[in-house]
């Protein structure tokens, strides 16, 4: 087993394990407690955060011990941004299934950016846990719980909160006009939240009618909007730490959205056409 | 009047052009200027058009204790702002611009009250340093987390004291709101706050030696306890175990 003095208990907690090497040296041999949070946000009528939650891999003897309402699942949804921390308490009440669920709704105006949710198993009340599965380095298969031993511990699942429209990723672009440019020259800069385009006087005074008409707008898409953020996402490919800021975080959750319902290419320029729903085939084949 | 809110790109047009509105940032901006930029504003909040007034810029308080007092009226002030649109650069930087110039140059501004450019850019935006420039360098934003954090912990507890714990150190502040990490759970800041008042009634002058060390415990031994989980009185004892464990070190 792998021993991280900050991280280790001294006694076997139950985590995920994902590789065969993982399986091996867990506390308990062969498991993977490996819950699901399915989460989605409803910013149109109310701004809130769903979470659902499904339980997944808890041994056999962790599970009897909540039913017999020795231990209890709770959820921790925690946001940085927004010195935000909630806890939830899965109800439980048939002891018999095998399967927790659970919802949890979190007001998203009290989250921003980067949301991190994991689960936890602790115990309420004394008791002798005993499992066949506990690794032999610990030299037993059974152990003394004591009120609020954490038992089994989730990884931590991540994600973002952001209110800009999903379906129009333009509006995490922001275009600004520089002097130091000439005719069709621009440069991107991703070190804020938002993209900003910098053009010059001459593109910026073509571009600015485009928005005033649907062939316009999606001329603007092709010629600078999908360049820019195919430029971001290649660039968020080669540095995940944009992860950071707004855009990149906006972009990756319209990405994993629209992947839900639809096949998308891995290559930024495929993703970007998907992100502007195929604006090239608007253009080139005269659907607008 | 409802909270204002620029557009990005007159964010991005006055970052661009500190050094040549340099003179603006101590003669204050005309008229013109917020006719033409200051057209947005947050639905469903509400705020003083007096702000700046109401601010309190006695000379004679210590940083700490003047950040605690003007975290108090800000984050009163400003009615309805969400946490959400508190991370928004865009509203810091026209309230910044509007209500703080005065403000800025007495707090930030050195023994001269003078701003330099590398100033004016730290404390008028939010882009300097990434997060840092929401958590400590914009002089309205950070203010306002001072009280946002402590309000959200403070659970009936007198929040004007405890803010002046949390902000009388700049240090101490900077180890718990910039980098929240475990202090974002209520329970753990509020026990943090309430241990320190406990040993400043008692007479014991929380000094950096003793505090960092402390707070390095309770954060490292976080990665072993649930605190999301626990109750502030068993973070409290707790705390007061780990304190008594470093006073022994030191």
């Amino acid at each position: 087993m792998q021993y991280n003095p900050n991280k280790s208990y001294g006694y076997p907690v139950q985590r995920q394990s994902l590789s065969e090497f993982d399986k091996e040296n867990a506390d308990y041999k062969d498991t993977s407690f490996d819950p699901s949070f399915n989460e989605s946000k409803s910013f149109d009528n109310k701004d809130e955060m769903q979470i659902e939650i499904q339980m997944f891999g808890l041994i056999q003897e962790i599970k009897d011990a909540i039913g017999k309402a020795q231990a209890n699942i709770s959820v921790i949804v925690q946001c940085r941004d927004t010195f935000f921390s909630q806890k939830q308490t899965i109800e439980h009440k048939d002891a018999t299934t095998n399967l927790y669920q659970d919802i949890m709704y979190i007001n998203a105006n009290n989250l921003y950016g980067e949301v991190t949710i994991r689960a936890v198993v602790l115990a309420t009340k004394d008791f002798i846990l005993k499992s066949e599965k506990i690794n032999a380095e610990f030299g037993y298969k059974e152990f003394k719980v004591t009120k609020d031993m954490l038992l089994a511990e989730s990884p931590t699942y991540i994600s973002y909160v952001h209110k800009e429209p999903e379906n129009s990723p333009q509006s995490i672009v922001s275009l600004h006009t520089t002097p130091k440019f000439k005719d069709g020259e621009y440069d991107i800069s991703l070190e804020n939240d938002y993209i900003q385009i910098n053009i010059s006087e001459k593109l910026n005074a073509k571009m600015a009618p485009l928005k005033n008409t649907k062939e316009g707008r999606e001329l603007s898409f092709n010629v600078i909007f999908v360049p820019a953020i195919t430029y971001a996402l290649t660039q968020l490919e080669a540095h995940p730490e944009y992860l950071e800021y707004k855009w990149a975080q906006s972009l990756t959750n319209a990405l994993n959205d629209l992947k839900k319902t639809i096949d998308v290419r891995d290559e930024p320029h495929n993703q970007a056409q998907a992100l502007f729903r195929n604006t090239i085939l608007n253009v080139l084949q005269g659907e607008i | 009047m409802e909270i204002p809110i620029l557009s990005q790109s007159t964010v991005f047009n006055l970052y661009e052009n500190v050094e040549n509105n340099i003179n603006q940032y101590s003669d204050g901006f005309d008229e013109t200027f917020f006719n033409d930029n200051y057209n947005h504003s947050l639905k469903n909040t509400d705020m003083p058009t007096n702000l700046e007034e109401m601010l309190i810029y006695d000379e004679n308080l210590k940083e700490g204790n003047l950040d605690a007092k003007n975290s108090f009226i800000v984050y009163n002030a400003l009615k309805g702002l969400t946490p959400y649109q508190a991370r928004d650069g865009r509203v810091w930087t026209a309230l910044s611009h509007k209500f703080f110039l005065k403000y800025t140059a007495q707090r930030h501004g050195g023994k001269n009250n003078k701003l330099t450019k590398e100033k004016i850019e730290q404390h008028f935006f939010t882009f300097v340093d990434g997060k840092r420039g929401f958590d400590r360098h914009n002089v309205c934003a950070r203010l306002w987390l001072n009280g946002h954090a402590v309000n959200k912990c403070s659970n009936g507890e007198n929040f004007e004291e405890l803010l002046n714990i949390l902000c009388e150190k700049a240090d101490f502040r900077a180890n718990i709101i910039e980098r929240p990490g475990i202090f974002q759970i209520p329970n753990v800041l509020l026990a943090v706050l309430l241990t320190v008042k406990s040993e400043k009634h008692k007479g014991v002058e929380f000094k950096r030696e003793l505090y960092r060390p402390w707070l390095k415990y309770i954060d490292r031994a976080g990665g072993q306890k649930i605190y999301a989980m626990m109750e502030k009185d068993e973070l409290i004892e707790l705390y007061n175990d780990y304190l008594t464990t470093i006073k022994a070190q030191i």
